[in-house]
């Protein structure tokens, strides 16, 4: 990704911050704003971006210092102003991704939000009193999914699990590598249940995911599974994050028809997927074929290593 | 010949005028109701799409029958240069209010509307509508009443006016 584009990026997501929030951040040095992950803000608290490197904290100059003496300090007021121009200044319309505790904005960046939670029956019902938010750059970077494709695609289409602790650039692949599959004429749907992959916006899709690639925007991944496979006949589907029962009935309706489904899930290591019940019942009904761990925060998108299952010992 | 001239134009001056202030207490009236109208239709949109504003004005801008209202197309102007909504809805209901009479419990309305339209969730929006739906009624029998009222007493006002001025003036 060039610095140009990084930069662009950044500064998509630094206007739906509060103008005095906003006008600090544009002053941060444009290399360190095209490798800027997240921007935090935490009310009376500092705030504060994620480089590849760790945190630091933005001083009113947009200086990026490593203690939080000078920083800028977060107002309520910053939170509830950002808030407002995140959900484009309609929280009705995103109060159901509120409820799970994020929001993408235009261009399939992520706000994390967290405050009070309402709950009824046991269920999150809303989040009141947002006192964080966590504005995540989301990257786009073309032909970083090359390596995975011609290691496990280039032949036949198979199930796939890619995986990483967060921030590890399983979003970024999964994008690159539908448009890498579709533009070598295969046709693949994307389920997007959070709206990162894609990132369509009023109906239009901001990101390259290739020419004949179908974009289900805001399914939740068990139902557009399902919608996917009945009226879409893809040859593959890609969806975001599994890891729910759920997924994992809609995945085995997938290997009934045999359209093979690339995934990801977050784990820092694949002896972890021991524990993911959800994820150790897709792997064992066969719908994966191949596991790519990535390298994780420091190195955003790269590969560790691709794993045959079957050569998996503890799955023997 | 000049007096005659001068005295029809006096009485045909006053009696415009006198149309153009019963023309005022309609125009409210139908502002109210074509308002009261776009607010429902926006109660709708919440409810079955959740359409955020932005995208909902340009939608009720592009119906014929909201047009008159201008506040939408106005506060759509504002919104290019405003990022806060309520800010942008006040400015244009500003310029609004220069096109139509409201009366202030009308543009208090209005305001209420725009103070509270997008901060919180579909229930407390569909609420936030519902009550001023039902204020804007109240208001629509009162701009109904006045019409009914003074809307003959303008015209005819203009008319005698206009002949007492001729009177004195012959």
């Amino acid at each position: 990704m060039n610095l140009n584009s990084g930069v662009s990026r950044y500064n998509e997501v630094t206007q739906y911050l509060s103008p005095r929030l906003s006008k600090t951040l544009g002053l941060i040095k444009d290399l360190y704003k095209s490798q800027i992950e997240e921007i935090r803000l935490r009310v009376n608290k500092n705030l504060s971006v994620t480089l590849p490197t760790g945190s630091k904290f933005v001083s009113l100059n947009g200086d990026l210092l490593e203690n939080e003496q000078k920083g800028v300090k977060v107002s309520l007021d910053d939170i509830n102003e950002s808030l407002g121009y995140i959900c484009n200044m309609s929280i009705y319309s995103h109060q159901n991704q509120i409820k799970k505790g994020y929001i993408t904005v235009k261009g399939g960046h992520r706000a994390g939000v967290c405050g009070t939670a309402v709950l009824e029956n046991e269920k999150i019902q809303n989040i009141r009193d947002i006192t964080s938010i966590n504005l995540r750059i989301a990257r786009e970077i073309i032909g970083c999914s090359e390596e995975i494709y011609n290691s496990i695609f280039i032949d036949s289409l198979d199930g796939c699990l890619i995986i990483s602790p967060p921030c590890g650039g399983k979003t970024t692949i999964l994008r690159d590598l539908a448009r890498t599959i579709s533009n070598n004429g295969k046709k693949v749907a994307i389920v997007d249940e959070r709206g990162e992959i894609g990132a369509s916006y009023q109906g239009i899709i901001q990101n390259d995911i290739g020419q004949l690639t179908d974009l289900l925007d805001g399914y939740p991944k068990n139902l557009g599974i399902i919608y996917a496979i009945r009226s879409l006949n893809p040859d593959v589907i890609i969806c975001d994050e599994v890891g729910d029962e759920n997924d994992v009935l809609s995945i085995a309706e997938g290997l009934k028809t045999g359209v093979p489904i690339i995934m990801s899930a977050h784990s820092k290591c694949i002896e972890d997927l021991k524990n993911r019940n959800a994820i150790m019942n897709i792997i064992k009904m066969g719908a994966i074929k191949n596991i790519v761990l990535l390298n994780g925060a420091n190195e955003p998108g790269k590969i560790k290593k691709i794993q045959r299952v079957g050569d998996l010992n503890w799955l023997k | 010949m000049v007096k005659v001239i001068a005295s029809i134009l006096i009485v045909f001056g006053t009696v415009i005028f006198g149309i153009k202030k019963s023309d005022e207490l309609k125009k409210r009236q139908n502002w109210l109701e074509s308002f009261k109208t776009a607010i429902n239709f926006i109660k709708d949109e919440i409810r079955y799409t959740y359409i955020p504003i932005p995208q909902l004005l340009t939608k009720i801008t592009s119906f014929e029958q909201f047009k008159e209202l201008l506040i939408f197309e106005n506060c759509v102007e504002q919104l290019k240069n405003e990022k806060k909504f309520n800010i942008a809805w006040k400015l244009a209901l500003d310029k609004t209010v220069s096109n139509v009479k409201l009366l202030n419990d009308d543009i208090y309305l209005a305001i209420a509307f725009g103070e509270g339209f997008g901060k919180s969730d579909v229930n407390n929006q569909l609420s936030l509508c519902e009550r001023i739906s039902n204020l804007l009624s109240c208001n629509i029998e009162n701009a109904k009443s006045r019409y009914e009222k003074y809307s003959r007493l303008y015209k005819m006002l203009g008319l005698f006016s206009g002949i007492v001025v001729v009177i004195f003036i012959i």
